[in-house]
Formats: C-alpha cells, structure tokens, sequence
C-alpha cells in the first residue's frame, strides 16, 4: 500500500467516523463512556477521534451525569437539596445561578437544569499532527558526543519507525545503535523511539 | 556548670533570632512604616528579551483602561503586601503568595485569615500578565486579573475583608490617599481602584531573568542547543520541547503556561474530587481540567497541582511518565499518556526545569515586603 494510499483511506476513515458520530449523536445526551474511536493510519498517523460537541463527544469523557453527580456530593445533610453553606465558597454562585424557586438551594430538578445548559454549549477544536522530525530527532535528542552523532544519524537514516519497538530490540536498528552506544544512551534511545512510535504528537489548533 | 545552664537557651535564641531573620518577608500587622524610595521603582516599560517581544509574541493581557504605571504598581505593592487587607489583620496577600517561592504558596493548602484551609493552594504569580485567555484561578472563574485579586480578599476563608469597608480604612489612613493621588491622579480610595493598583503589581511580576532566558538570548530558536547549558540541560530541554512542550511552550511560547485548562488525569474517578474548571461551569467537558501555571521557577513553587499532591518534581514527572491515569475526561483536549521517561531522562528533564529559575525575581527589591518590620 503506497503512503498516498494510505493517507487517503486514512482521511476517508476519518471523515465516516466523524460523520456518522455526529449523525448518531441526538443533541446532548452522552454517549456511554467506553474505549475512544481509534482511527488507524499507520504507527504516526493514528490518533483519536472525539466528537466536537460537549455533552455528546464519542469517546470517554464525563457526561452530565458525572457533574450532577458531582453536585450532589456536597449534599452534606441528605435532603436532597444544596444550600450555599454546603458548597465551597468558590461555588456558591452555583446557587443563585439555578435557584428558580427562591428557596436559597439547589433541588434536584434545579440542578439537572443547570447541567443540562451547560452541557449543550458548544466546544469546538480541532487537532492537527505536529510536524515531527522521526529517528533523527530522537538521535539530536540524546546530545551525543560528536563521535557518536554522526555516526548514529546514519544508523537511522537506513532504517524505518519500527512499529512495536518492544518486538524490535532484536531488529537491525537497535543491534546497531546498542553497538554504537553506551547502556545510558541505548536506553534512552529505546525509551525515545519508542514514545514516537507509539504516540504521535498531536496538538490543537 | 552556669555556663552550661546559659548555653542551651543562648543556643535557642540565637536560632530563633536566625529563622526570623532567613524567613520570608512578612507584611507588618501593627507596624505601618513604608520603605519607599524616593523615585519609584521602574514597573512599566520594562526592557523585556526579544523572545517575549517579537511579532506574534506578545500575549500581554493589560487592559486599556489599566495600564501599568510605575505609581500604580508601587501602590500595588503596598496593598499586597498589607494585612490590614484582612478582616483581623493578620494575612495579606504575600502571606499565601511568597516571593521566594515565585509568589506561590508553599503549603498544600492555603490557609485563610482564622487558619481556616482552602480547598487549593494558592497559585504562582509570575508572567500571569501573560497568560493571554486572561482567566485565572485553577478553574478560571475570574475573568480578568482586576477582578481575581478582588475575590480573596471579600472571601470569607481567606482575607474576610468588605471592599467599601476596606477603602474607608485605607482612606483613613496617612499614607493611601498620597499613594492613591499618585496612581491615578486623585486621593480617592474604591473597590475598583484597590483592584487596578493590585492587578498592575500583579503585572509586573515578571520573569526574563533565567539561566534559560540568558541561553535564549544568545541561540538563534528555543530548539537549538544553549552555549550556558550542560550537556544534560541541553538534553533536557531537547526531551521537554518534544514530549511537554505541545502544551507547556504551544506556538514557542516561551512562558511556559499551557495556553488552556487542561485535564492531566488529577481528578481520578472519584465522583467528590474537585471538578476544577467543570464546577465553575457544570460542562461535563470541564470537569477535571485545571489551568496550568507557568512553568517559569517551577523549581521553587512546591508542591505541585491545585491540592499540592506532588510533594516535588520528580512526583510530578512521575505522573506523567509511569502513571496509568484514570478520568473519563482524560486527554479531552490534548492526548496525554504515560510518557515512559528513563531515569536519566527524568534527571535531565528536571536539569532543564531549574533552568527557568529567575533568581533575580526571587529577590528582587521591586516585588519585596515594603513595610518596616
């Protein structure tokens, strides 16, 4: 499979997965906390896919649940309703924000209200990969003795991210990088190619 | 035998007389004597590096209508540093923000004006002025800086103080009506104006000073290896950028704050733990992301995160290295995952952190107690 292949089928994966959560999705109610969509695109391309909407976002996150849940965990005298006294100082504004019956607190009704507002605001985001220099920059960033630096650039310009690198220790890059190393350096290269491998820098617009 | 009997007690108060001497500067409670120069301290215009000033470099969040002055920030000072700034005059705001410690509060906790706790320790202090999005407190709640340094003194944990209150005992007073006539051109004294001065010292806490702001000056990009630094800042700070600087240095920031609230897996899966920013605003999406100090002193602004559950470094580089953290809403903005950090990468990153250290800011005359003790 070419890379533009790839990259392609990778977009079009995306695409669907955003699409169809989006259509899946009926307004703010959560969807069941569960493992993220994973959209595989190769070892540097994969990366989560999340639903951009709070209150409905496709993969792990707290529903309005949680926060309702949250509240009233401060209902200290178990009468189902919360008081300013029985919510931190920083919070109490709480009150006064959700209070529709004038009572002074929050009853459970008041409180889903209050969620339930919240939860429909929007969060839009987008993420976009980082520009990543590969096995070059995990070499530039063992600061390496001159002896060493140009000598280990080469290594790696003739070998590729290896996938798993826990499976590849044995492969020809590491064999050749633990020759040219010492134990401190190897293990920091392993540790590095590793952490690329696995997860690619990922950032938000 | 009598010399003996005398050498304990000398002994303890030579001790004593010592730890009062090294504590951290305390703001005067009965004694009111200012130490002011005659020429103020130079606060605005500031001659700042170019990796804070260059096009597309300035996140600066002063507002038009208060602009940092060298008066203002004076006036500023003197009321961060006044106890009388609390309902029984014992705390100030320098009591939870202490210089040395890059205006952090070294307990886990603060403590308020009765020794009640806080539900979180008070945060650093430094280049807040450029933290652009301009919310503060661990859950952002405060709009602007006017506004937050207003909250802990009208709290009734921390500072217990009525502003209308307060600026009829500063307009009492002999020296505020000058200080006030100097900052904003009248001797009048509101709520409004005690924000304004309190919000430009806040301003003007500034860090530039740093062995990695003298390294910077001297490089051609923040990603190229620094002619001050050892080998293994050199390599921390290569490690730093790769793997923390997506959030800590986002578009080469080089103030070290994370650009948003984020959620790093503190909150855990407790459903009572603090919900940071979610308890402000009861969006699910909030609930466990906190806004992130700058990292700039991080070295001396233990213990670390809004409860202070990383005693040091090394416990916060942990977490985020070795920990499978648990939250729902991990990673909600940002993937952040067990980094696997090696020992030596572990040193060598907290090698590079201690580079942010400004001792400079730590000292500085500008930012220090201005009461006579």
């Amino acid at each position: 499979m070419t890379t533009l292949t790839r990259t392609l089928l990778t977009t079009g994966a995306m695409l669907i997965g955003v699409a169809a959560a989006a259509a899946q999705a009926p307004g703010p109610s959560p969807r069941a906390r569960g493992t993220p969509e994973r959209v595989e695109g190769g070892p540097r391309k994969a990366f989560l896919i999340r639903e951009v909407r709070s209150g409905g976002f496709a993969g792990p996150m707290s529903s309005p649940d949680a926060v309702i849940e949250r509240l009233e965990s401060f209902d200290a005298n178990g009468d189902h309703r919360i008081s300013r006294d029985e919510l931190p100082e920083r919070m109490q504004a709480l009150v006064a924000r959700g209070d529709r019956n004038a009572d002074a607190a929050l009853d459970s009704g008041e409180i889903r209200s209050l969620v339930t507002a919240a939860s429909s605001e929007r969060v839009s985001f987008s993420f976009r990969s980082e520009p990543s220099d590969g096995l070059p920059g995990v070499v530039n960033d063992l600061k390496l003795s001159a002896a060493k630096h140009e000598p280990a650039l080469a290594i790696v310009s003739r070998h590729k991210l290896p996938r798993n690198v826990n499976e590849a220790t044995s492969s020809g890059l590491f064999a050749e990088m633990k020759a040219l190393l010492d134990d401190e350096e190897y293990e920091n290269f392993v540790a590095g190619t590793a952490r690329l491998s696995r997860r690619p820098p990922v950032i938000i617009k | 035998m009598t010399i003996r009997f005398l050498f304990g007690p000398l002994l303890v108060l030579v001790f004593v007389l010592t730890a009062a001497a090294l504590s951290p500067s305390r703001p005067a409670a009965g004694n009111n004597t200012l130490n002011l120069p005659a020429t103020p301290y130079r606060y605005a215009n500031v001659e700042l590096p170019a990796h804070f000033t260059q096009p597309g470099r300035n996140h600066d969040n002063t507002p038009p209508d208060n602009p940092l002055s060298d008066h203002g920030a004076t006036l500023g000072r003197v009321l961060f540093y006044d106890r009388r700034l609390s309902a029984n005059n014992t705390t100030s705001c320098a009591s939870c923000h202490v210089q040395a410690h890059a205006f952090a509060d070294p307990k886990p906790f603060s403590r308020g004006f009765h020794g009640a706790r806080t539900d979180r320790r008070a945060m650093p202090l430094v280049n807040v002025r450029y933290y652009e999005r301009a919310r503060f407190f661990w859950d952002e709640r405060a709009g602007n800086l006017e506004e937050m340094v207003l909250l802990p003194i009208q709290s009734r944990i921390e500072m217990g103080q009525d502003l209308n209150g307060l600026a009829g005992t500063l307009a009492r007073d002999a020296m505020y009506p000058v200080l006030f006539a100097r900052a904003f051109g009248d001797r009048q004294i509101t709520g409004e104006r005690i924000g304004k001065a309190l919000a430009q010292f806040v301003r003007s806490i500034v860090s530039y000073q740093s062995r990695y702001d003298e390294g910077r000056a001297r490089a051609q990009s923040a990603q190229d290896d620094f002619e001050n630094f050892t080998r293994q800042e050199n390599r921390g700070k290569a490690l730093f950028m790769r793997n923390c600087g997506t959030c800590h240095m986002k578009d080469g920031n080089e103030h070290f704050f994370v650009p948003t609230p984020g959620n790093t897996g503190l909150r855990g899966t407790d459903p009572a733990a603090d919900g940071g920013v979610g308890d402000a605003t009861l969006r699910p999406a909030d609930l466990g992301s906190f806004k992130s100090p700058s990292l700039r002193n991080v070295e001396v602004t233990a213990p670390y995160g809004h409860d202070g559950r990383f005693a040091t470094l090394d416990a916060l580089i942990d977490h985020y290295s070795d920990n499978p953290i648990l939250d729902p809403n991990l990673g909600y903005m940002i993937p952040v995952g067990p980094l696997n950090f090696t020992a030596s990468e572990k040193a060598a990153l907290i090698a590079f952190l201690k580079t942010l250290t400004d001792r400079t800011l730590l000292t500085d005359p500008r930012f220090s107690n201005p009461f006579m003790e």
